[in-house]
């Protein structure tokens, strides 16, 4: 019973996830469905930055409107195919995140996130003013939809095999980062970067490394977003859409993989149950998270490993890290 | 003797006035068991810091294997064979013991992320070798079976010698022990002792910063005494238990 959970878990989740569009092709869910899943990507992209090396960031939509916008303006203004666009959306968003994590260094807690922040509005209003390369407020038409093969993935439910299969990726990169040198040496930072420097780790490096990597993934984020609703606006990266990414990755766990996502997806269909309470679901939000962080720091990502300990009957839940030689074998 | 594995010229260093460590002039040679004590506040563990690269002097050189290391920062010295422990454990408390030894390993690892990231075969076989020798040192400190503990579920003693397994996995030429007996109940003062004379007996010289003076007389092959940052005295165990200035400065306050 419980060696069956080990083997069937992830292709049970691969089937639970692939499935979806096979059960509804309702636009309004796949949408959904979509943004849960570009809403992972960023989730677990902050997490590389925070969950691992201990930076925090509030201004993640930043690289995640960079993103949009790099593919976007390649495939609208000069037609480059939109792989190339998706490409070049993940390298621009990591020069910029290598960009800010230089100067950044020296940043910590609150000023980190107050320069995060910073940064978060400096590149919005970039894309409010630069009105000759972004159009301005009135935003970017026309953005394409891809296709692959013969198949146009030009309706919701046919982009959520893309979106889910990038989700997919982002995890199992994450997941291999995290159980290696680099990842070790990224974790020893956030847990102390003065015992990490006596163990030879050049902390000022794999913290822009870390930088890169997160606005990296966040970008590759960005042009799923742009080529999903074929259209890109400033609006969609003000300030407030960086403080959800920062939500969504608490909710689920500072450190968590797993809870990323499940952070990502209640986060993102949740207040559309909310939608009915008008302005008050931002009330209830905030006290969700305020309640979160109280009372269960470790986030959903804490109940998660522990169930999935029980479940696999490898005893009392210690940590996710400490069954590495398991879980390595299995990435 | 042929040139010392490690020696400061006039080191120095003051903070707003203070003069914490004060024109030390030492040499430490290859295989020895070195100890350094001194009252509290004497500048033992800011001796330590300007050693291992966690202060730079205002004055004065640290010298390594023949190398001026005045100027390198704290990551670069371990990697040249400078291995250190913290008199306030600093382990990465939300870490496996394993890992928490795995990091030890990181400037002898060369996977990168590409190697991360595809795990490639060259990658896979380096963590293994990585696991079989931190086992090893687990081993080595008495804490086989403890490896996938956190390691701030440890008590403290097993605290204190993951972090002795942890400099060890950087495999340091010369390991830097501050207080390493300091909080230990006296039962496991003596397997301290046989680990430290172990890990001598396996070439690394060691730098040891002790208070209880059991510990300091058994092992140490040359003692220095630190007081107000100043070096008052050096000798064998048995030249500073008789040194006059010693006995007014620390023992005579002790015993
Ligand atoms: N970073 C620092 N800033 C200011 N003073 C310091 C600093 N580090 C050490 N000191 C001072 O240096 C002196 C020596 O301290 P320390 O080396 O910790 O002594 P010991 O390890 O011998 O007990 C003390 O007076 C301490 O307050
Ligand atoms: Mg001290």
């Amino acid at each position: 019973m419980r060696s069956l959970y080990s083997k069937l878990k992830i292709p049970v989740m691969l089937v639970v996830l692939y499935g979806l569009p096979f059960v509804t092709q309702d636009p309004y869910v796949m949408h959904l469905a979509n943004m849960a899943m570009i809403y992972s990507i960023l989730a677990l992209s902050l997490n590389v930055l925070t969950g691992f090396t201990g930076q925090f960031s509030v201004g993640h939509a930043a690289f995640y409107g960079i993103g949009a916008y790099t593919s976007g303006l390649i495939t609208v203004k000069l037609g480059w195919p939109i792989w190339a666009g998706f490409i070049a959306a993940g390298v621009i968003a990591g020069l910029a995140g290598l960009l800010l994590g230089i100067p950044t260094l020296r940043l910590r807690g609150l000023y980190l996130a107050v320069a995060t922040l910073g940064f978060g509005e400096i590149v919005y209003q970039i894309l409010v003013n630069w009105v000759s390369l972004t159009n301005g407020p009135k935003g970017l038409t026309g953005v394409p939809s891809p296709t692959i093969g013969p198949w146009r993935l030009d309706m919701y439910h046919s982009y959520y095999y893309l979106s889910a299969t990038a989700l997919i990726v982002v995890v199992f990169l994450v997941y291999r980062l995290y159980y290696s040198r680099v990842g070790r040496a990224m974790l020893a930072i956030r847990e102390n970067e003065l015992a990490a420097e006596a163990m030879g780790i050049n902390s000022t490096y794999y913290k822009i490394t870390a930088f890169t990597i997160s606005s990296f993934f966040a970008g590759i984020a960005g042009a799923l977003y742009a080529h999903e609703i074929m259209f890109v606006s400033p609006e969609s990266f003000v300030n407030a859409e960086s403080v959800s990414i920062l939500c969504m990755m608490v909710v689920g766990g500072v450190g968590s993989i797993p809870g990323s996502i499940v952070g990502a997806i209640a986060l993102t269909i949740i207040p559309e149950y909310l939608r009915a309470v008008g302005d008050w679901r931002l009330v209830l939000y905030g006290a969700v998270i305020v309640l979160m962080v109280t009372y269960a720091p470790q986030g959903l990502g804490g109940w998660i490993t522990a169930l999935d300990h029980w479940l696999a009957g490898t005893g009392h839940y210690r940590s996710g890290r400490a069954k590495k030689d398991k879980v390595a074998a299995e990435v | 003797m042929g040139t010392p594995l490690l020696k400061t010229q006039s080191l120095s260093i003051s903070f707003g006035g203070v003069h914490a460590v004060d024109k030390v002039d030492m040499e430490v040679e290859k295989g020895q068991v070195f100890a350094i004590i001194g009252p509290n506040g004497a500048g033992k563990t800011t001796f330590f810091n300007l050693v291992s690269g966690y202060y730079f002097p205002t004055g004065g050189t640290v010298t390594f294997k023949g190398e001026d290391i005045t100027r390198l920062k704290a990551y670069e010295r371990t990697r040249r064979g400078i291995g250190r422990t913290f008199q306030n454990i600093m382990l990465f408390r939300e870490l496996s013991v394993l890992d928490n030894a795995m990091v030890g390993l990181h400037s002898r690892l060369k996977s990168n992320l590409i190697g991360a990231f595809l795990r490639t075969r060259a990658t896979r076989e380096e963590e293994e070798r990585g696991r079989e020798e931190v086992r090893e040192l687990l081993h080595f400190v008495g804490l086989d079976g403890h490896e996938d503990n956190l390691a701030k579920n440890l008590p403290y003693g097993m605290q204190k010698r993951l972090e002795i397994a942890r400099a060890l996995a950087t495999r340091p030429e010369l390991l830097l022990l501050d207080e390493p007996a300091a909080g230990l109940p006296t039962q496991e003062l003596s397997s301290l002792v046989e680990i430290i004379q172990k890990i001598r007996d396996r070439g690394i010289t060691v730098i040891l910063i002790e208070h209880k003076m059991d510990v300091v007389m058994s092992i140490s092959d040359r003692i220095m005494v630190l007081n107000f940052g100043e070096k008052i005295a050096e000798g064998t165990p048995e030249e500073v238990r008789h040194n006059q200035a010693v006995i007014e400065a620390y023992l005579g306050k002790e015993e």
